[in-house]
Parts: structure tokens; C-alpha cells; sequence
């Protein structure tokens, strides 16, 4: 049997990826992708507690299927406002989308 | 098996009105040809909210206490009312601003903004009333995914833009921060129900799994900071503030920041405040972690939001930018009695809430006003207000001073009682904090007004403002001037309405 | 501990999750990070059929390999055709930005590796789909009808901001 450690490291390995993505990424669609990568290790996370955590159960693959709605939802959102920023600069380069003053 | 049909559906009443007035809005829309005029989509929201608000108050006097539907994944309950309530009186004034200010040049699917604000609301008001994590989730994501939209509904301007891409990007990683945390919390207890969840918290937190304890406290409370923009996860506010149009701006600063604390105070009271009340079995003692770490956590990004809020407002020159920095120190101010949690600390917050709304809801109003006149939103639009339109110059100061927390505004009440909230629980130095803070807010504030009164305006054409418009900033100037000459109506009427131990109770269900 | 098909199931199904997103990183072409993320989507559909969730591992196929990542191609192809990813100019932001991730990933690592969960689990093996079936249509009905709202939400946010402008 494979412990739930495993499955909760790849999580934390999945997680860590995700969020230098975000940070570090310049395309806007891969920013998105990284976002993404964060849900996908709480699913990771959420479906081995379903299965072996304190007290496990059904609802934490529930919860993973409502995840995966909003993040899909979201994901289409985020590709639409990008794509009206295309329209009307041309780049989806992260770093050239600063035309407010910090 | 439950029968879903036996349930008590009337309980959704409020939700089940936005709902259908939002599919009205919809069907409506499509038919409509394409020149029709749609304010009055945004009259019949407002006909609804009123509805919706008739139902709320209704439910605030529920002789049955709390009840529930299907495993508290939706419940009634006085917190929830009450939070109800603003989020309800908020929107339907942010309808009023957006039905003047909507212009088809710019935003040119305006059918559809009246919906989303109306789904927006939904989902505040399903974050104000559930115990239940993924019924909290979906109300927050629906609230989100229907603010990114509007953020970015000026489709040509690319500050709009921006704003919603960068809106959209910071709330996702914000939400996978959240429920990586809640996964951790879920793990652990097993359940979605925060009340059960509270219930088998403390065994684990001695069970070993203090760090698993920890980090998904921790990592749930910097998730859900995004919403209410506090210290890690503010940087979003100014730019997100300046881009969305401005009724939009109002909406974010006041709604969505009121349904966040909403869903704080509710995670946060439920979930952890059993733990300070747990006792060890094996010591004996009782337990430490709220009353220590994450009250210390709280205080800290309480203390760090209103220093950063205040300095950064006081260089800027845009408008929106400031407020937006303004509400980022309120939300420092509002975070304070959580970190210094009594009895009446949830009543401080729905207060605080309630005057918040109506001061930074005029303060918008007249923004639209004044930067559509101008056709800028520089500091300097503000100059000669004063004489060219004294009602609303003194309408516009006194929404200041009220987000100062000067005397005779409900801004002060409200500061004072978290003020001695504070002092009650011994956190001197967060008190001194807040104090400091303020007096550094009035530079700021004080410079807007020096502007309406000293400064000669490019024009001294008197300044013609819509009724709706001047009827919004008379409820809100009005409501800002009596709560602050007379408090205790309000504070009564909360305390009344409110019953704390309400969200520890699982609560009936027929 | 014997190696068993599991454990070799499970393996390579981590691998192909983490090399997924470390290619995602390391990659040239917006189009190669794309598909190397569908390999990460598809690692951990894996991992929930190890899991007996084959339910979500279905989904996850369908919605994370399937319709996001194709989604995301599309976009690709339509606003940054065929360019390469910039390399990094700004070198401190891109040294902060791994260090912060390492500091992160090596935190929760090590809270993992410190703690031990009971090895008991759930019997979910049999009707796995019907018991999530029935929980939604029943305890959590309300969630579910709230995530229909938000589809409907993204669906008409997502036409109105995407619509090209002059169509009609």
C-alpha cells in the first residue's frame, strides 16, 4: 500500500511548482496553467484524505469535483480577459501589463 | 435519504429572489433588441433587493432560532442575517450609482453588468449563511468569477483590462491557497461541516497533527485575505481599484470586502475558537493555540495593513488609487477586534461593517460624480467642489471625516468601540497602532477636502447631479450623521439581532 | 515494504505529474508548456485511479487534460503565434521567485515527512460513483445548484469580454 506521505508529497511538489510559475512566468496563459497546478495538488491532497485521512470519506472527493468546476470556470474566465487585453495591446507578456503606476 | 422535496425551501426566500430576478434580467436581455434602453433591468434589481431585504429582515426575528437545510450546507442564523442585510442595502445602492454611470460607449454589454452584480450578491450572500466549506467555496468563487468579469467589462480600456487579469490572477492563486489549507483541515476531521469539524479539531491538534493544524489554519486565513485585501495579499487592491469602472470599485470595496469578513468571522469564530476552550486531556490545561499564535498572527497583519494602507495612500494622486489604499487600512481596522476577540467583537465588526458602508459608498458617489464631470480621476478634479455644489461638498466631508473617525460621524463610533475593544484585551501597542495610523490618514483625507474648499476649479459651473444620485448620497449621508448622533440605535439593534452563540449551534432543521 | 504494481503504478504516475510541471518550467515554446502540463494533468488522473476515485479520474481527464489544456492551446495559437518564452532578463526576480518555492515546497516536505497518518482507510472501492451521486443530489444540492449559477456565470462573463467588437 502506498503511504498517504507519497501522495501528499507529490501535492507539496505539485504546489511549490505551481507557485514559482505564477511568480516567475512572463505568459500570461502559463501563469494561468500554474494556477492550475495549485488546485490540481489540493485535489491530490483532498481525494488521498478521502481515502486516508483521520476520518475518511466520501466528501473529499465531492469537494474535488466542485473544485475541479470552479477551476475550469476560472480558467475560461482568465483566458477571456486575456484575450480582450490581445485585443487591445497585442502582448499577453505578463511584465508589459503595468501600465498602472505601483 | 433525505426527501428534497419535504424541506423547507422557504428559508432560501432572500437567495431565491436574486436568483430569479437575475434569470428575469437575463431572458430579458436576450430579447431585447439591441437598442433598447436597460436601466430599467437595473430598477427591477433594485424592486428585487427590496424584496430580498423584506425576507432577510423577516428571517432576523426567527422565533425557531437557527435552522438549517440538508446538513447545514445552507443555514439561517442572525450572523448570516445580519451581513445579509449589508451586503443587500450595499448593492442596491451600488445599483442606483451603476444605473447612471453605465455609459454604452464604454461599456457596451450593460445588460449583463446588471447580472453579474445581481450573481455577485448571490454568492456574498451564500458566503454569509453556510456552515458548510464547499457551499462557503462556491459562494466565494462565484462572488470572485463574477467581479473578475466586471472589472474588465470596459473592454477598450486597457486599464479595465489589466485590472480584471490581474484581479484574476491573484484571486486564483488565492483560492488554491485557501483550499490547499482547508485540505489539510478536511483531512483531518473528515468532514465539510465546519461545526463537526470543530468539534474533532481539538483531537487532532493533540493528536500530533498540530503542524498539519497549523498550516492549514494559517494557509486558509492568507487565502481568504485576498478578499478582504490585508496585508500578504493587498497589492492587487490599488490596481484592480483604478481599472474597474467605478460603481464596480464601489462594489469590491464594500460588498466583497464585507463577504470576506463574513467568511472569515465565520471560519474563524467557529473553527478555532473551540480550541481555546478545549482542554488537554493529558495536561489537563487548557489549550493555547487561538488565544496565542493565531491571535498574534491576526494582530499582526492587522497592525502591518493599517501602516501600509495609510502611508502608501498618502502619495498618490489618483483617486481611486487612494481609497482603494484608504480601504486596504480599513480593513486593518476592521481585522482588529478578530485579533482581540470578546463578546461583543462581532458586533464591533457588523457595526464597523454597517458604517463603512454607507461612509465609502457615498465617498464613490460622489467620485462618479465628480470624475464624470471632469473626465479624470486626478485628486485635483475635487478642486472648487465646494463652490460649485455646497450640498454636495459637505456631503463629501463628511464622508471623510467619517473614514477618518472624526466625532459626530458613524466612522468614529465605530473606531472608538474597536478602540476600546482593543484596550479591554491589554493589546496596548495594537490600540497605539491604530491610533498612529489614524492620525497619519487624515493627511490623506484632509488633502481631498483641502482641495474641495481652497482650491479654485477649472470651472465655477454649478454641477448638475442625477436624482437617483442625490438620492444615494442623502441615505448614505444621513445614515453616516444620525448612527454618529445616535449610536445606540444601532448598536441596539445589533445586539438584539445578533445571537454569537448561534454559530457554534448545529442548529433545526423541519 | 515489496514492490508491488502499485507502487510501480505509482511511481510512474508521480513522475509523469512532477516531470509535467518541471517541463512546464524549463521549456522554450508556449505551446510545449501547454502540452507538457496535459502530461501533469494526465500523472494525476493516474494517481486517483490508485486512489479508487475513478470517477474524478475520469473527470480530470475530461475537464484538466481535456478541456483546459486544449482551451489553453487554442489561446496560445490565437494571441502569441508560435513565438518562444523571453528568457528571463530580470535574474533577481527569477532567483527570489525559486527561492520562495523551494522554501515553500520544502516546508510542507518536511511536515510531511515528519508526520505519520494511521494506515487505515475507506472501503470506497464499490459504487464509488453512485455514493457521489447520491451525496450531491442529496446533502449537497445546494453547492451544486450555486457551481451550475457560476458556469453560467463564466459562460456569458466569457463570451462578453472574448466576443470580438463590431461583430454584429
Amino acid at each position: 500500500m502506498v503511504p498517504l506521505n507519497a501522495y501528499l508529497a507529490v501535492g507539496a511538489i505539485l504546489f511549490s511548482i505551481g507557485i514559482y510559475g505564477v511568480l516567475s512566468k512572463k505568459n500570461g496563459i502559463i501563469v494561468l496553467l500554474s494556477v492550475e497546478l495549485m488546485l490540481n495538488a489540493v485535489n491530490i491532497n483532498l481525494v488521498a484524505f478521502s481515502k486516508f485521512g483521520l476520518y475518511p470519506n466520501i466528501t473529499g472527493q465531492i469537494f474535488t469535483v466542485f473544485t475541479i468546476t470552479v477551476a475550469a470556470a476560472e480558467a475560461a474566465v482568465g483566458l477571456a480577459i486575456l484575450m480582450a487585453l490581445y485585443r487591445n495591446k497585442a502582448t499577453i507578456n505578463v511584465n508589459e501589463i503595468d501600465i498602472m503606476k505601483r | 435519504m433525505t426527501d428534497l422535496l419535504h424541506l423547507n425551501w422557504g428559508l432560501l426566500a432572500p437567495e431565491l429572489t436574486i436568483v430569479i430576478i437575475a434569470t428575469v434580467i437575463t431572458v430579458a436581455d436576450l430579447v431585447m433588441n439591441d437598442k433598447g434602453d436597460r436601466r430599467v433591468f437595473g430598477w427591477i434589481s433594485v424592486i428585487g433587493i427590496i424584496i430580498a431585504i423584506y425576507f432577510t429582515v423577516n428571517q432576523l426575528n426567527n422565533p425557531n432560532g437557527v435552522e438549517y437545510l440538508l446538513n447545514n450546507t445552507y443555514r439561517v442564523d442572525s450572523f448570516g442575517s445580519l451581513f445579509k442585510l449589508i451586503f443587500l442595502v450595499g448593492t442596491g445602492l451600488v445599483f442606483i450609482m451603476a444605473i447612471n454611470y453605465i455609459d454604452k460607449k464604454e461599456i457596451k454589454y450593460d445588460g449583463e453588468m446588471y447580472y453579474l452584480l445581481l450573481t455577485a450578491l448571490l454568492g456574498a450572500m451564500m458566503m454569509a449563511s453556510s456552515a458548510d466549506l464547499i457551499t462557503l467555496y462556491i459562494g466565494l468563487e462565484l462572488l470572485s468569477i463574477s467581479s473578475y468579469i466586471m472589472a474588465g467589462m470596459k473592454k477598450n480600456n486597457l486599464k479595465s483590462n489589466e485590472a480584471a487579469y490581474k484581479y484574476v490572477i491573484i484571486g486564483g492563486v488565492s483560492s488554491a491557497i485557501f483550499l490547499y489549507g482547508a485540505s489539510y483541515i478536511y483531512g483531518l476531521t473528515g468532514t465539510s461541516n465546519i461545526i463537526e469539524m470543530a468539534s474533532r479539531l481539538p483531537n487532532a491538534y493533540h493528536g500530533d497533527y498540530k503542524f498539519y493544524v497549523y498550516l492549514g489554519s494559517f494557509m486558509m486565513l492568507v487565502g481568504l485575505a485576498y478578499k478582504i485585501s490585508v496585508v500578504p495579499n493587498y497589492m492587487w487592491a490599488p490596481d484592480v481599484y483604478e481599472g474597474a469602472p467605478t460603481p464596480i470599485t464601489a462594489f469590491l470595496s464594500v460588498i466583497s470586502k464585507a463577504a470576506g469578513f463574513a467568511i472569515i468571522t465565520r471560519i474563524f469564530v467557529t473553527l478555532f475558537v473551540p480550541l481555546v476552550i478545549a482542554v488537554d486531556p493529558k495536561t489537563n490545561q487548557q489549550m493555547t493555540f487561538f488565544s496565542h499564535e493565531l491571535a498574534l498572527y491576526l494582530a499582526v497583519i492587522a497592525a502591518l495593513t493599517m501602516i501600509v494602507g495609510n502611508t502608501m495612500a498618502l502619495r498618490q494622486t489618483n483617486v481611486k488609487r487612494l481609497l482603494a489604499l484608504s480601504s486596504v487600512a480599513q480593513a486593518g481596522y476592521i481585522l482588529v477586534p478578530l485579533a482581540t476577540l470578546t463578546v461583543v467583537s462581532v458586533n464591533n465588526i457588523i457595526f464597523y461593517l454597517m458604517a463603512y458602508l454607507l461612509m465609502n459608498i457615498g465617498v464613490f458617489t460622489v467620485v462618479t460624480i465628480v470624475n464624470k464631470d471632469a473626465g479624470t480621476e486626478d485628486i485635483r478634479s475635487f478642486a472648487g467642489l465646494y463652490h460649485r455644489s455646497p450640498l454636495l461638498g459637505v456631503a463629501m466631508t463628511f464622508f471623510l471625516m467619517s473614514l477618518a473617525g472624526l466625532p459626530i460621524t458613524a466612522g468614529f463610533i465605530g473606531k472608538f468601540n474597536i478602540f476600546v475593544g482593543a484596550l479591554i484585551e491589554d493589546a496596548y501597542w495594537l490600540a497605539g497602532v491604530m491610533l498612529l495610523t489614524s492620525v497619519i490618514s487624515y493627511f490623506y483625507y484632509f488633502n481631498i477636502v483641502r482641495q474641495m474648499y481652497m482650491r479654485p476649479g477649472h470651472t465655477e459651473a454649478p454641477l448638475r447631479v442625477a436624482y437617483s444620485l442625490q438620492l444615494v448620497i442623502l441615505l448614505t449621508f444621513l445614515g453616516t450623521v444620525l448612527i454618529g448622533l445616535l449610536p445606540n440605535v444601532a448598536l441596539d439593534f445589533i445586539a438584539n439581532n445578533l445571537n454569537i452563540n448561534d454559530m457554534f449551534n448545529l442548529g433545526i432543521t423541519k | 515494504m515489496t514492490l508491488t504494481g502499485q507502487y510501480v503504478a505509482f511511481f510512474l504516475f508521480a513522475l509523469m505529474a512532477i516531470t509535467g510541471g518541471v517541463f512546464m518550467i524549463n521549456l522554450n515554446k508556449v505551446i510545449h508548456m501547454v502540452l507538457s502540463i496535459g502530461l501533469s494533468f494526465f500523472g494525476v488522473a493516474g494517481l486517483f485511479v490508485i486512489l479508487h476515485a475513478e470517477y474524478l479520474a475520469f473527470v480530470q481527464v475530461l475537464i484538466y487534460a481535456g478541456a483546459i489544456t486544449i482551451m489553453m492551446a487554442m489561446g496560445t495559437m490565437m494571441t502569441h503565434h508560435a513565438t518562444a518564452e523571453v528568457l528571463p532578463r530580470r535574474k533577481w526576480h527569477t532567483f527570489l521567485a525559486i527561492i520562495s518555492a523551494i522554501t515553500i515546497g520544502g516546508f510542507f516536505l518536511y511536515g510531511i515527512y515528519k508526520i505519520t497518518w494511521p494506515s487505515e482507510m475507506a472501503e470506497l472501492n464499490d459504487n464509488n460513483v453512485m455514493a457521489i451521486g447520491e451525496k450531491i443530489f442529496t446533502n449537497y444540492v445546494i453547492p451544486f445548484e450555486l457551481a451550475s449559477i457560476l458556469l453560467l456565470v463564466a459562460l456569458v462573463g466569457a463570451i462578453v469580454l472574448a466576443k470580438k467588437e463590431g461583430d454584429e
